[in-house]
């Protein structure tokens, strides 16, 4: 266990490296010049070479070093920068800080994520058990059909229906965010996908493990039908469903591009589409760092997990 | 199982404290939406959005009734006294002016505000305002001179190998004499201030009368006018100038090794490679470039007080003089870029980077409880992409003019939503209507008269096509729109009534003219030239082409979005069926786009004006030789002519005669464009809840005289 941490630990900031220089080099491959915004004005050449010169845009790899110096928290301790892990201006929006942005940013994609996965994961399994139970049952295909069409239907559709009938039609909650109503409609439709994908992890997983030997046995202890689906099979059963977790959560907690869009939600979303768009070189080397440490972080906890969960399971 | 349910509950119980932490957010009188504001610094701003808030938190010396765009007393008492050569404004302030802590506002504020608005450390997109002040320019190229002087000192060594590398690898540049025959890409004009300045430096320092002022010429931290090396720079002047401010002896020696090598022969390079060598350290630099930079600083505001015409003999009084004539000046200083500024503000949040040696203002400054405003409102609350909160400024002077007590500008990323939040009453103002996908059935709607809270007004803008105008393509062959009558054919066999009515559906007006025609009182666009397909095929076959023949395929570019490709493929259509030629399709993002046409490597491209100022002159200079936004490379000398006729004519009267007739040249002669339709703005708001909003066609807002009815 502590072999792993530690050597995952070792592992993160060589990963992000690699991350950040790709992206890196990704971003600087974008056509045209982050200081050209979209509008019909263009500032005196002086000007672009001062600003140019101010951000480290005319030379690449001075940028290149400069940023990662700031994000490592080198600069704060030669005493450069006033905070520790200096992520840098945003282009576009002068006047805001990258860690600005993503500290207000975040916390909303990250209440939303885990709202939608906690949603996710209570109907998810509460589907997949009673499917696998009973297998073949009305209830089986009805929340295999259910569980099909969340996966298929594209949340931009989910999302608007809900949104049409709730806040236009029946006008019940604001559109917005902030209210704990005005969550549960985008909490919903981002966790649809997720918990469709969940039943079906968990259906699959509960009929294999039905059928195997220490569960009979169970059975022929005259354990109750109860406590053999929740306290042995399902244990077995929730193994996939764990791997599954590490990359959705992390996924889910870095907002979604669309349900934003869709009801209006001031998160992490629309920096990862928009600062590409706008060429914001800062912003988008900042949201895909904290992604990747995000991801890597979320994996770690589900081999823990997995760990204590299933304690055959060796790490070495 | 317990076990497995504890992550779950403890999720739960993190969400639900996270959400009751969530912070009650404060409603505000008038709800207006936004999609994107960039900054709160009005000498940064130039989108439209950010312009209308900063008329909420700033004041000019004048201001704007926004329902007739006439200039009105603001800071200033009353309207400017303007000299008789009308060159020289002067304006008085009223006492009762306050900031938002309470402190008066004086003259004093305003100069400061140009002052620091003319640097290029700023980087002011309006800067050109500022250029109407005498010697704004000089000053600003003074400022920018001073500062690359540092920056090269301190790049020396990196820009000396750069140039090490190119004498070797790079054959002698032969390259720039290809273009000479191009006889219509004309060489840059000589800066139009140029005479203006010489004149006042030889008038004022007499030992400067045998010096050559061929530009550029440099000027040098820490040397005042009074001894300034005023020639033009050459690296002797380079060195001549770092002499005068005293540099240290070993960077001086280095700089005189490495600027002064003419790197011709191998005997040079060898001696270059070594001096290299020789240059000092960038840390045994820094303290003298530091040095230099204070003293840089030090000097900004002796320089602007010798160099620009801005003059405050009290508090309450400043003289303003003018580069050269310009008309419409009292506008100008109405405008958000020559709003004054808060010294103490200034003062608390300039530094100077001591890496780049920018002197900059930390954009910390326009936050909640930094900013102090002299306007209706000062900013409380600014959460990023959600929401600005605006109160009622208690200390504005004419608080009894502002009828509501705040304002809430709500973001809404994406149009549909903000369509639903005003639907649903959230939002009592947009002004983005336009962007909505289905605004043309909500227009068509208030034509049925289902709905009346959608309003399309006409703005101050053309919609356009621009040919390019060069002789040669970027691609080397020959440029069938160099013809003047192949321009005039492409915009005959267009029927812009049917691009309105079927395409843009806005109900835009379509418009042969040039300067959106009705909005600025006395001129009278010329009419230009209208639908005539039979007459534009003559044209075309007059030019070499008839029925089309032998002319090349042509490619229409356009940015992505905002239904630019189906106005586009009108476009198309109507020249492949009317001309009978080959026409493609280009649609490009706007980041590959724009620096396409800004090089004019198109044959015809989408474009957008909206003016600046309540003058034909925003929209003529576009096509005036050389300038940065005539992407056609349109270069016409009596065109040139008329403008500059125009800009010595203190006669407003005579002076719209001139610029009608160099309008003319544009729209029935040369057409380097094809002007489509004047640009619809698309607002929503009820008129039975709110009144206030203008509907004027420059989009003006004063918020504070929203008012809602009851």
């Amino acid at each position: 266990m502590t072999r792993l941490l530690v050597s995952r630990l070792i592992q993160l900031p060589i990963l992000v490296l690699v991350i950040y220089t790709t992206t890196f080099l990704l971003a600087w491959s974008i056509p045209g010049s982050p200081l050209d915004m979209a509008d019909e004005r263009k500032p005196p050449p002086e000007v672009q070479a001062a600003m140019q010169a101010q951000y480290n845009l005319d030379n690449q790899w001075v940028f290149y070093w400069e940023y990662l110096a700031g994000v490592t928290g080198i600069h704060y301790l030669q005493g450069k920068s006033e905070v520790v892990f200096d992520f840098g201006p945003s282009l576009r929006y002068k006047g805001w800080t990258v860690s600005e942005i993503i500290s207000g940013a975040f916390p909303v994609s990250l209440q939303l994520g885990l709202g939608a996965m906690l949603i996710a994961l209570v109907t998810g399994i509460g589907a997949g058990v009673i499917g696998a139970v009973r297998r073949d049952s009305f209830w089986d295909f009805s929340t295999l059909a259910v569980a099909l069409v969340g996966i298929s239907l594209p949340t931009f559709v989910t999302g608007s229906v809900l949104l049409t009938i709730f806040s236009v039609w029946l006008g019940w909650v604001a559109i917005g965010w902030g209210s704990f109503s005005q969550m549960i409609l985008p909490m919903i439709t981002l966790s649809l996908p997720f918990a469709a994908y969940i039943a079906r992890l968990t259906r699959m997983g509960m009929l294999d493990v039905l059928g195997s030997d220490f569960v009979r046995t169970a059975r022929a202890k005259g354990l109750s039908e109860k406590v053999v689906v929740t306290k042995h099979a399902l244990k077995v059963a929730f193994l996939p469903v764990l791997s599954f977790l590490g990359p959705a959560t992390a996924g889910a907690i870095t907002g979604s591009f669309v349900i934003e869009k869709v009801f209006n939600i001031p998160g992490m979303g629309q920096h990862f589409v928009s600062a590409v768009q706008n060429k914001d070189l800062f912003l988008i080397m900042g949201v895909v760092i904290l992604y990747a440490i995000l991801l890597i972080i979320f994996n770690l906890l589900v081999d823990i997990a997995y760990s204590l969960v299933d304690p055959r399971i060796q790490h070495t | 199982m317990i076990r497995i349910l504890i992550p779950f509950a403890l999720l739960g119980a993190f969400l639900a404290i996270s959400i009751a932490l969530e912070p009650a957010q404060p409603r505000g009188d008038i709800r207006i939406s936004y999609t994107d504001i960039t900054t709160l610094d009005p000498q940064m701003m130039n989108a439209s959005v950010d312009i209308r808030v900063s008329y909420a938190l700033y004041e000019g010396l004048m201001s704007f009734n926004p329902y007739t765009f006439k200039p009105i007393p603001g800071v200033a008492k009353d309207h400017p006294t303007i000299s008789e050569d009308r060159l020289t404004y002067t304006y008085h302030l009223r006492k009762d002016a306050k900031w938002s802590d309470g402190s008066p506002v004086t003259a004093h504020d305003f100069k400061r505000a140009w002052r620091l608005g003319l640097l290029p450390d700023v980087a002011p997109k309006y800067i050109d305002f500022l250029y109407f002040l005498r010697g704004g320019k000089t000053y600003f190229k003074w400022a920018a001179r001073s500062l690359s002087d540092i920056t090269s000192l301190k790049n020396l060594e990196a820009n000396a190998r750069k140039r090490y590398e190119e004498a070797n690898t790079l054959p002698p540049k032969k390259e720039d004499k290809k273009d000479t025959k191009d006889n219509k890409d004309a060489p840059p004009p000589p800066p139009e201030w140029l005479p203006d300045f010489v004149q006042n430096i030889r008038k004022n320092y007499p030992h400067t009368k045998n010096l050559d002022f061929t530009p550029p010429f440099g000027f040098l931290p820490g040397v005042s006018v009074k001894n300034e090396f005023l020639t033009d720079d050459t690296p002797q002047n380079q060195i001549a100038r770092y002499e005068a401010a005293n540099l240290r002896e070993d960077m001086l020696t280095a700089a005189r090794k490495i600027l002064l090598n003419p790197l011709k022969t191998e005997d040079d390079k060898k001696q270059f490679l070594s001096d290299i060598e020789s240059i000092p350290s960038q840390e045994s630099m820094q303290p003298e470039l530091l040095r230099l930079a204070k003293q840089r600083v030090q000097d900004l505001e002796p320089m602007f007080d010798e160099l620009v015409g801005v003059k405050v003999p009290d508090d309450r009084t400043i003289v303003v003089e003018l580069q050269e004539l310009v008309p419409f000046f009292e506008e100008i200083t109405a405008t958000w870029v020559l709003c004054p500024l808060h010294g103490p503000t200034m003062e608390k949040f300039s530094r100077l980077d001591e890496s780049n040696f920018n002197f900059l203002r930390d954009p910390l400054w326009t936050r909640p409880g930094n900013m102090v405003s002299n306007g209706p409102y000062v900013v409380t609350s600014w959460q990023f992409k959600r929401f600005i909160y605006l109160s009622r400024n208690p200390h504005y002077w004419n608080g009894k003019a502002v009828k509501n007590n705040s304002i809430k500008l709500v973001n809404y990323t994406s149009p549909q939503s903000m369509f639903h939040a005003f639907d649903t009453g959230e939002i009592d103002v947009s002004f983005d209507g336009s962007t909505i996908p289905f605004a043309a059935e909500l227009a068509q709607a208030v034509r049925d008269r289902k709905r009346n809270d959608i309003h399309a007004i006409d703005g101050f803008g053309v919609y356009y096509y621009v040919f390019n105008t060069k002789v040669k393509l970027p691609s080397g062959r020959p440029n069938p729109f160099n013809d003047k009558r192949v321009r005039r054919a492409f915009n005959m066999v267009v029927n812009k009534q049917s691009i309105v009515d079927h395409v843009t559906r806005l109900g835009q007006k379509p418009t042969n003219a040039w300067v959106p025609p009705n909005v600025i009182d006395g001129y009278r666009s010329p009419k230009g030239i209208g639908y005539d397909p039979d007459q534009g095929r003559a044209l075309l076959a007059e030019a070499g082409f008839p029925d089309g023949k032998g002319f090349p395929a042509i490619e229409i570019l356009y940015n992505s979005g905002s239904g630019h490709g189906d106005v586009a493929q009108r476009l198309q259509k109507m020249w492949q069926d009317e001309l009978k030629i080959k026409v493609d399709l280009k649609e490009l993002e706007w980041k590959v786009f724009h620096p396409r046409r800004t090089k004019s490597d198109f044959e015809v491209a989408r474009s957008g004006w909206f003016g600046d100022y309540n003058d034909p002159q925003t929209f003529l200079d576009l096509f005036k030789t050389g300038t940065g936004n005539n992407d056609s490379k349109f270069s016409n000398k009596e065109y040139d002519d008329l403008l500059n006729q125009a800009a010595n004519e203190p006669d407003p009267e005579a002076r719209f005669r001139l610029l009608e007739k160099a309008e003319a040249l544009v729209t029935d002669d040369h057409l380097p464009v094809l002007p489509l339709y004047i640009y619809k703005q698309v607002f929503l708001y009820d008129p039975d809840k709110l009144k206030g909003v203008s509907h004027h066609p420059r989009n003006m807002q004063m918020f504070h005289l929203y008012e809602k009815i009851k």
